[in-house]
């Protein structure tokens, strides 16, 4: 079963792996990180002007970190808008995503919550830093194998 | 602990140690772990430690006092500077990577090689000098252990958690009791417990001294009353100021020995 991004990722050549429909019927694609930019930039210029969201989860325990984009096609006088969902899988050992910053400007803040989270570190992100957890922290909160340090009490207030 | 150091702040990692209290002399137990200081010190530290007690000094980490400094002046507290410094400050333990003079409370931070612990700002505890050195010996043994690690705040709030910890740990052992003048009564480590043992986690002799044991005895109490009040020993005061009958209205020829009711005459 092939969605119509899909097709015309295929008629154009360009690398991509289907991962079905999620539950609203919206096409769900895999693509590798090394063809992420340039897909990207091949996507706005099809038409999706609009970064919905992003997030990141860690997939297994030892297994691949993902981060995943939700693409829309704003237009005048549509009320059923084109979307997408992108999802870009990275090695635990050595996360590596380009980052999409400069396609699409909203995805500043949550890549770097992505980053901060999960430590996938995102190219070319301009200001690539914590922003939940203070500059020291070591590790990354949201991954399977995160062990809280043993604080007392956390407070920043003095 | 760690002999051979990286990073450059730590080599001259310094503890100076105070406890703050508004109504006795403020303590000035300073420490260091900076290597020309400790030779400074050594004599200083052998002549105190003969005129104590031998014994329990060996068993816990010598504590290396920096040296009091005169003309303390707050510096590096501005704006300019980023208005923040290097601490982890939880309600009992606060570390700061600045030199504090203990008597004027000047916050010289250009002086980042030196961490100042402020114990119990808030007085929760009733701290002696044999509680407190031990207290402090248990920073300098922690300094000596992240030798070497960065100065940031995850590191210090490392610290600052385990003497946190270590307090606990005091209070659990009846080393340390709770300031019953302080001025918030809140119990933050934890309700005082009679009979509770920390090393076994069960009282000596039987049930725990809880809010549930207590509560059982209670509700054995009301029991009582109840069967009391229907063996018509005790009555309902006709005369209260709440007069709902909280443990069933009364019955005329209601047994409850056998709980049925007798012929109504």
């Amino acid at each position: 079963m092939q969605g119509r991004l899909s097709a015309w990722l295929v008629k154009h050549g360009l690398i991509h792996r289907s991962l079905g429909f999620d539950y609203q019927g919206i096409e769900t694609l895999q693509i590798k990180p090394k063809d992420w930019h340039s897909i990207a930039v091949i996507l706005y210029v099809y038409g999706y002007n609009y970064l919905r969201s992003q997030c990141a989860y860690d997939v297994a325990p030892g297994g691949l970190l993902a981060s995943v984009y939700h693409l829309t096609r704003i237009e005048y006088g549509v009320d059923q808008p084109e979307e997408v969902c992108i999802k870009v899988f990275a090695s635990r050992r050595n996360p590596r995503i380009p980052s999409v910053f400069w396609v699409w400007k909203s995805v500043d803040f949550q890549e770097r919550e992505s980053y901060d989270m999960l430590g996938i570190s995102y190219d070319n992100h301009p200001r690539l830093k914590r922003i939940l957890m203070p500059e020291s922290w070591i590790g990354w909160p949201l991954r399977k194998d995160y062990i809280a340090p043993n604080f007392y009490e956390i407070q920043d207030a003095h | 602990m760690a002999a051979t150091s990286t990073y450059m702040a730590s080599t001259n990692f310094s503890v100076l140690g105070w406890r703050g209290s508004k109504r006795e002399l403020r303590k000035t137990s300073v420490f260091s772990v900076s290597y020309q200081q400790a030779e400074v010190e050594e004599q200083v530290k052998t002549k105190e430690a003969t005129q104590e007690k031998d014994t329990k000094q060996q068993e816990t980490t010598p504590l290396r006092p920096v040296e009091p400094q005169v003309n303390v002046k707050s510096k590096n507290m501005g704006r300019e500077y980023g208005g923040q410094w290097l601490s982890s400050a939880t309600r009992h333990v606060r570390i700061y990577a600045a030199y504090i003079d203990p008597e004027t409370c000047e916050f010289d931070q250009t002086q980042m090689d030196k961490l100042t612990l402020i114990l119990d700002p808030t007085d929760e505890f009733v701290w002696t000098d044999e509680t407190c050195n031990k207290v402090y010996s248990y920073f300098q043994e922690l300094v000596d252990h992240y030798e070497g690690a960065p100065l940031t705040e995850y590191t210090l709030r490392l610290i600052g958690s385990d003497i946190e910890h270590y307090i606990r740990k005091l209070l659990y052992e009846d080393e340390i009791q709770y300031n019953m003048n302080a001025r918030m009564l809140n119990f933050s480590m934890g309700k005082p417990r009679i009979g509770f043992n920390y090393n076994d986690g069960a009282s000596e002799d039987g049930a725990p001294l809880t809010e549930y044991t207590i509560r059982l005895i209670g509700s054995d109490i009301e029991h009582c009353i109840r069967k009391l009040l229907y063996e018509d020993e005790i009555q309902y005061n006709m005369n209260a100021r709440m007069l709902n009958f909280s443990m069933g209205k009364p019955r005329i020829g209601f047994n409850y020995n056998d709980g049925s009711i007798e012929d109504l005459q």
